[in-house]
């Protein structure tokens, strides 16, 4: 990752988590109140950054490049089975805590002490999936996706040559093979294409 | 703490604003911003011995700094964090409850291969299949659960 776009990295990130605390995302009686459906204004702070970040995504899709990244590369997966039990189960400690892995950093960060014990669950809990999902990789070894960082399917709209690519993960897209992790469904086609270094191949 | 942040800023302020940080962290670093893939990289990459992109490590500081800055600037000082749910629930049970609700989203997370940012936000906006539906799921198990929790309680939380 070149200069550029890690100076970005760094300025988007003080933004957004500036943004998190100021919208209380960290305030658990803000979440509370809007998954009792009894405030709307975390659903409207969610849903014009969706609605600012889609407009945003369309102009760059029509740009096709980004400033320092090289083609513009965006998530385009199907939904299987381990989205909808995760987020699922996401969903269960999002109720319970009132608060999500961006939102704990805002609590602590105002104050709130207590979100150090969710993050200490937090940390938890990603180390518990890869150990669970780690006597998979072993009869597979191939098998590795839930050991990275997460990272999309991507899409991809030019071809990937001199694009810096991702800087850990050029195994990822062998992890879809059909009945990793009993999954059952198979990889689309153009899936295979993001990989940024040659991809190993069972 | 020098309370020259409102206690929330308008909606119409921030929800853009964190809209713009997506694009932004697109157009600029071609990368989906994503919180729990920060902390997959910073604090679980070291301890499973591989290595994680040094961005995400980069960007989960930055976004710390963010929220101190914040917090600094803003009213709220909570000692708990959990003001209501602490009156509502005993310790004894407050504190493993929050340790559980914490195991759930860490795990779910990395199952589903974001959260609340990198699917709810940038998944979204871009239209993946995968992050319509986690949000979509995430979205309602969290609602269920939190009306579960106000009828376990009376109607207290």
């Amino acid at each position: 990752m070149n200069r550029g776009a890690r100076a970005s990295t760094i300025g988007v990130g003080i933004a957004f988590g500036f943004l998190v605390t100021g919208s209380g995302f960290g305030n658990y009686t803000t979440i509370h109140q809007a998954l009792l459906l009894r405030s709307w204004y975390l659903f409207a702070v969610f849903g014009s950054a969706v609605a600012v970040a889609a407009a945003g995504l369309a102009l760059l899709r029509r740009a096709g490049t980004t400033r320092y990244g090289g083609p513009l590369r965006l998530p385009h997966g199907p939904a299987r089975r381990p989205h909808l039990y995760g987020a699922a189960i996401f969903g269960v400690g999002f109720g319970l805590t009132g608060t999500c892995p961006g939102g704990a950093v805002a609590m602590v960060a105002t104050g709130g002490l207590a979100g150090l014990l969710v993050l200490a669950g937090l940390i938890s809990g990603m180390w518990l999936r890869g150990a669970t999902a780690r006597p998979a990789g072993v009869r597979h070894p191939e098998i590795v996706a839930d050991r990275l960082p997460v990272q999309p399917r991507m899409h991809v709209k030019d071809a990937p040559s001199g694009h810096g690519g991702h800087d850990s993960v050029p195994t990822l897209l062998v992890a879809e093979q059909p009945g990793g992790l009993g999954l059952t469904s198979r990889p689309e086609p153009d899936q295979h294409r993001s990989s940024a270094g040659p991809a190993r191949r069972p | 703490m020098l309370k020259l942040l409102p206690a929330l800023l308008p909606w119409w302020l921030a929800g853009p604003g964190l809209g713009l940080c997506v694009a932004a962290l697109y157009g600029l670093a071609n990368r989906r911003l994503g919180v729990s893939g920060a902390w997959l990289a910073a604090v679980i990459a070291p301890i499973e011995g591989w290595a994680g992109e040094r961005w995400r490590v980069e960007f989960l500081a930055a976004l710390t700094g963010g929220a101190l800055a914040a917090g600094t600037l803003g009213s709220a000082t909570r000692l708990t964090g959990y003001p209501v749910l602490s009156r509502t629930v005993p310790a004894a049970a407050l504190l493993p409850v929050l340790a559980a609700g914490g195991l759930a989203l860490g795990y779910g997370a990395r199952c589903a291969e974001g959260c609340t940012s990198g699917h709810g936000l940038s998944g979204c906006a871009a239209g993946s299949p995968d992050s319509l539906a986690a949000t979509a799921t995430f979205f309602a198990a969290a609602v269920g659960v939190t009306f579960a929790a106000h009828a376990l309680t009376g109607g207290a939380l």
